[in-house]
């Protein structure tokens, strides 16, 4: 089982993100805007974050930056998962800091198999 | 003669005469001392003939005082007869100068009679008288020959005189004769070469006035003489030469007006207003374009004005755009820029009236203007210049429109596509069929529309020309076995049998993975789709031609085919048989169309051949090389312009480092 937090405004995604992963056996934190995953981020030190990049007071890239910069929170694996499905969108998105990319409609079979990857690449290292 | 020059033939001339008069002096002289020499030689014959005569006389005497001594026997006789003797002898020596053998004759007949004259003196004196008479018959036979002889002599004598004096007359009238006979030649040789020798000097001299009044008159094609040797002909030489020039001088004139005129046409035809200034910045020439394009200045368009009035009065009656400048600071530009050697300048006037303005300097410091109104240009200028920011911004707006819908359409497809798998997947679990059947179509449904955005997303990249490819070395072999792990299970779909045949060495390829391979699993996908229970081929070769190295990629299947119509418009959007193959084979309609335009902005091309029932055969075929080092963004440009509607810069080719996985 492996801690996953969720920062989404979109109430539908939530729903189907944390039925799918909890489904699979992953714990899911949820945060609703940029601010408040940052916080969450921090205090409840989860071991991969997938971040929506469109998100309400402080945006998904930004939110990747932040996460970068704060010592407890650099090492952790940030998947941007994002209906923001333009070239230059993922480009900045992994400027930003992402460990990886995947538009929306997420291929979840696809997600699954990122997450499984970062987690052994990090606990490898 | 014209080979000689004047003071010659006039020397020549003198000389002849000269030449002419001394021969005859000379026969003159000569003829003269002949005749002296035959006067002299009378005057001898007559001193002869005296002689001749004395001698007679002397003869006379000496013979009478002979007889008489013989009569008289005197002394005195004697003596006189010896006198007369030796007087005689004195007067024979002298005739004898001219007649030695008459007077040799004479001397001897004198000789007999003196002998017998004698012997009769002394018959005489012996009284012997019929002796003494018989010698003197005898001696008077002798006197008688001696008399005749003397005669015959002086006769002789007197007609050879005659006839000298006779010689020397008529010498002289010869002489005088031909003197005549000479004066008159002379005078008339002398007349001829006169007139020979003016005629010489005058005729060409005449023919030279006759040029110099002609060329005077302006007549160039009057004939000049021949030039001769002489001075007339160094004349004839200078006026030919001064002819030449006249001629030169007109050629070069009526080559400078032609010139003119033609110039003067060609300014006149141009469609452009013309103003030609001088050194001085005064109008030298203009056309009358100038004038029509400024009409308040038409006035000041002619010759004469300045160009510093031609500003000023554009300032006031033109009233050009100053661009924020004082009217004096406008000019003052105006004349810098005059001062270069090239400028093309735009100016625009009240009445929305633009024109541009070249001007150039000439060689001789003047400079030309061509005046070109580009009113119409201008306004079609700011037309198009609206059209093409309406155009950028309209197609600014579609691309943000694409994104914004690719991310509004996408937020809810992921919910319902995520929800209906958890559905579906649930269901399965349960096995409850009458769930998990018209769920998985939800999901069907929802991945077909998500293929739709993804395929219109990329249309409309390829059509902003902001297809980005990340050119990279590919192994093709391993390319080609990744294809058919994909493909196989479609293969199996339909009971299709998939064979592959590619040479393990044939290497690799430069060119964007991701976008070959969606070309190539697309017409793979396809061949699967219409294939049932059939065979399909995927072929891999290496060509080469003179402009490059190729790989060619073959898909060919046996399935349903397609007819001609078909076939035209394969490549176009949405144009897949009609909807009922869509609902039957899936696939968005985009897919050939998207393949051929990466395709071609690779550099490469897909062709296809079929025929209903007979399968299909599509045939890749891609440079070795594309888009190695910097993006072709020609052929980028060929794909946009090829597609796209609007006139918007391509770009977003830049190479990147980055590859998205």
């Amino acid at each position: 089982m492996v801690r996953i937090l969720y920062i989404e405004d979109n109430e539908d995604n939530i729903y189907m993100m944390s039925r799918r992963l909890q489904r699979k056996g992953h714990e899911v934190l949820i945060a609703r805007d940029g601010a408040e995953g940052l916080v969450q981020a921090k205090s409840r030190a989860p071991a991969l974050i997938l971040v929506d990049l469109g998100l309400p007071v402080i945006d998904g890239w930004e939110v990747t930056r932040q996460l970068r910069v704060a010592p407890e929170t650099a090492a952790v694996p940030v998947i941007a998962l994002s209906a923001h499905a333009m070239p230059e969108d993922r480009e900045r998105a992994f400027a930003a800091g992402c460990d990886d990319f995947i538009a929306k409609p997420v291929d979840f079979p696809r997600l699954i198999d990122r997450i499984d990857v970062l987690l052994r690449a990090k606990s490898k290292t | 003669m014209a080979r000689l020059n004047i003071r010659t033939r006039i020397i020549l001339l003198s000389s002849a005469l000269l030449i002419v008069i001394l021969g005859t002096n000379i026969y003159l002289t000569r003829k003269l001392a002949n005749n002296s020499a035959t006067l002299a030689e009378v005057a001898d014959l007559i001193g002869v003939i005296e002689s001749a005569n004395g001698a007679r006389v002397a003869f006379g005497e000496f013979r009478y005082w002979l007889t008489d001594l013989a009569v008289s026997m005197l002394t005195l006789s004697e003596r006189n007869a010896a006198e007369a003797r030796s007087r005689m002898e004195h007067l024979l020596h002298q005739v004898a100068a001219k007649k030695p053998d008459r007077i040799v004759s004479v001397r001897a007949e004198l000789a007999q009679f003196q002998k017998f004259a004698t012997d009769a003196v002394e018959e005489y004196t012996a009284d012997r008288r019929v002796m003494g008479n018989s010698l003197l018959a005898q001696a008077r036979r002798h006197s008688a020959v001696v008399d005749q002889l003397l005669g015959s002599i002086v006769t002789e004598l007197t007609s050879e005189a005659a006839a000298a004096r006779d010689r020397a007359v008529a010498d002289v009238a010869t002489a005088t004769r031909i003197t005549q006979g000479i004066a008159v030649a002379v005078v008339f040789m002398a007349a001829l070469l006169t007139f020979f020798l003016l005629r010489s000097i005058t005729l060409p001299l005449r023919r030279l006035v006759v040029a110099i009044d002609g060329l005077n008159a302006g007549n160039v094609a009057v004939p000049i003489p021949a030039a001769g040797h002489d001075e007339i002909g160094a004349m004839a030489r200078t006026l030919a030469m001064f002819r030449d020039t006249l001629t030169e001088r007109d050629r070069l004139t009526a080559e400078r007006e032609h010139e003119r005129k033609t110039l003067a046409a060609a300014i006149a035809t141009i469609s452009d207003g013309f103003v030609l200034y001088d050194a001085d910045d005064r109008i030298v020439a203009c056309n009358e374009r100038v004038r029509e394009i400024y009409p308040q200045r038409a006035d000041l368009f002619r010759p004469g004005t300045s160009f510093r009035e031609i500003l000023e009065a554009a300032v006031v009656r033109s009233v050009p755009d100053l661009k924020g400048q004082t009217p004096k600071e406008w000019i003052e530009e105006r004349l810098r820029q005059h001062s270069a050697p090239y400028s093309v300048a735009e100016h625009s006037y009240r009445n929305d009236l633009w024109v541009r303005v070249t001007q150039r300097k000439t060689h001789d410091g003047g400079t030309v203007f061509v005046y070109t109104d580009i009113t119409e240009l201008k306004r079609r200028q700011i037309e198009l210049e609206q059209a093409r920011e309406g155009a950028e911004a309209a197609n600014r707006t579609k691309s943000r429109f694409l994104a914004n819908m690719s991310h509004e359409l996408r937020t809810p497809l992921n919910a319902i596509i995520g929800i209906a798998e958890i559905l579906h997947e649930e269901a399965q679990e349960e096995r409850n069929e009458t769930v998990s059947e018209p769920v998985g179509r939800i999901v069907r449904a929802g991945k077909h529309l998500l293929m739709l955005i993804n395929d219109i997303l990329d249309l409309s990249k390829i059509e902003a020309g902001k297809l980005d490819l990340y050119p990279e070395e590919i192994d093709v072999a391993a390319l080609i076995g990744e294809l058919t792990k994909t493909t196989q299970p479609m293969a199996d779909k339909n009971n299709n049998k998939l064979t592959i045949d590619c040479p393990a060495d044939i290497g690799v390829m430069q060119a964007d993975s991701t976008r070959v391979r969606q070309v190539l699993l697309n017409l793979l996908s396809n061949a699967c789709k219409f294939t049932e229970k059939g065979e399909i081929r995927f072929i891999a070769r290496r060509e080469a031609d003179r402009s490059a190295k190729w790989l060619v990629f073959t898909v060919a299947d046996n399935g349903i085919g397609m007819t001609e119509e078909q076939l035209g418009r394969l490549f176009q959007e949405f144009s897949q048989a009609d909807s009922s193959t869509t609902r039957k084979y899936g696939g968005t309609g985009l897919g050939l169309a998207i393949s051929q335009h990466l395709c071609r902005a690779m550099g490469g091309e897909i062709t296809a051949k079929s025929a209903p029932g007979r399968g299909a055969v599509f045939t890749v075929r891609m440079p070795d090389q594309s888009l190695r080092g910097t993006p072709r963004r020609d052929e980028m440009a060929a794909v946009a312009a090829d597609f796209v509607m609007h006139n918007v810069p391509i770009g977003g080719m830049q190479q990147r480092a980055e590859r998205d996985g």
